[in-house]
């Protein structure tokens, strides 16, 4: 008997536990989301820069991200938007993601569906033509700045 | 030897139940007589005695599986092999994917993400057709994430200190102080 229970739902297992997991999750992300919150990513010095710009001078697909989940939380979608598309866009897929899993914890259905890899795979597609597009001179629709 | 054949006991005589003596065992294939196989122990068919030549009926009593063990699952007779999960979802692939999807847009950990993602996805597409694959796939996964997040926690943490050390840095620190 595991110490706690998997993250997909075992319907032997009580409520509380089954949703063990996802309270853990949402927690943590709450808990990142509030950190970017209050302190501001828009002044510079509040966190590091991006290794992979200082390195190379190109924007990476994450960069712009702390300033996307500020002003999302700060419900300025268009700006959010300007910094990095693909955070909101990951944004509505883990808040959905997030709550699906929930629901089904908490119904204590069994977890049996194959996931939508082809999806995923269009996901890592996108995430690399992004990274590309955005340092291409010229596209500064994508870039961060 | 048929049910025919054997004749029925004398009903048992009033005030006199307890000396009446038991039928002879075996007479009329009681399946209730057969003692129950203790629990937890092997399971196994092959343990099962074999019905006795005059118990006609011995042979309707289910075989003294386990409970925990599955029915006809049995090798050489000692108890069913553990139940392989085959076909399951591969909750670390999952968790993985998952986890290495953020940090490819996290900025920071994105060169960590990226390749475990793609490890991720394929353990994923693999969860179905290639069990044990998927699960392969989802350890390198994790190995790669591991690594190379650490190795990025290292170089931030000496990129960090160098910049708390540069001349401009404790420039700015003496100018605010």
């Amino acid at each position: 008997m595991p110490l706690a229970s998997p993250p997909l739902a075992d319907s032997s297992a009580g409520r509380g536990r089954r949703l063990f997991w996802p309270a853990v999750a949402a927690v943590a992300l709450t808990g990142a989301v509030l950190v970017v919150h209050v302190i501001n990513p828009y002044e510079p010095g509040n966190y590091p820069t991006c290794p992979w710009l200082a390195v190379t001078g190109t924007y990476c697909p994450g960069c712009g991200a702390l300033r996307a989940t500020h002003s999302l939380t700060h419900g300025d979608l268009g700006a959010a938007l300007q910094r990095n598309p693909l955070v909101v866009v990951l944004a509505v897929a883990v808040v959905v993601g997030l709550a699906v899993w929930a629901r089904r914890q908490w119904r204590g259905e069994p977890a049996r569906r194959t996931p939508p890899v082809a999806l995923l795979w269009v996901g890592l597609a996108a995430i690399v033509v992004f990274w590309i597009a955005r340092s291409i001179p010229g596209w500064t629709w994508l870039s961060p700045v | 030897m048929s049910h025919d054949d054997n004749q029925p006991p004398p009903p048992p005589q009033s005030g006199d139940g307890g000396s009446v003596p038991p039928p002879p065992p075996g007479q009329y294939g009681d399946s209730g007589s057969v003692p129950p196989p203790p629990p937890g122990q092997y399971g196994d068919s092959g343990s099962v005695p074999p019905p006795a030549a005059d118990n006609p009926y011995a042979s309707s009593t289910p075989p003294p599986y386990s409970a925990s063990q599955p029915q006809g699952d049995t090798y050489g007779g000692y108890g069913a092999a553990p139940v392989q999960q085959t076909g399951g979802t591969n909750v670390s692939a999952i968790v993985l994917t998952v986890l290495a999807g953020l940090a490819t847009v996290s900025c920071y950990f994105t060169l960590a993400g990226l390749p475990a993602l793609v490890f991720g996805i394929i353990a994923l597409t693999k969860q179905s057709s290639d069990p044990a694959g998927s699960r392969k796939m989802a350890k390198i996964g994790w190995i790669v994430f591991g690594v190379l997040v650490v190795l990025i926690v290292i170089l931030l943490a000496v990129g960090i200190t160098a910049f708390i050390n540069s001349p401009e840095f404790q420039q700015e620190l003496e100018n605010a102080s």
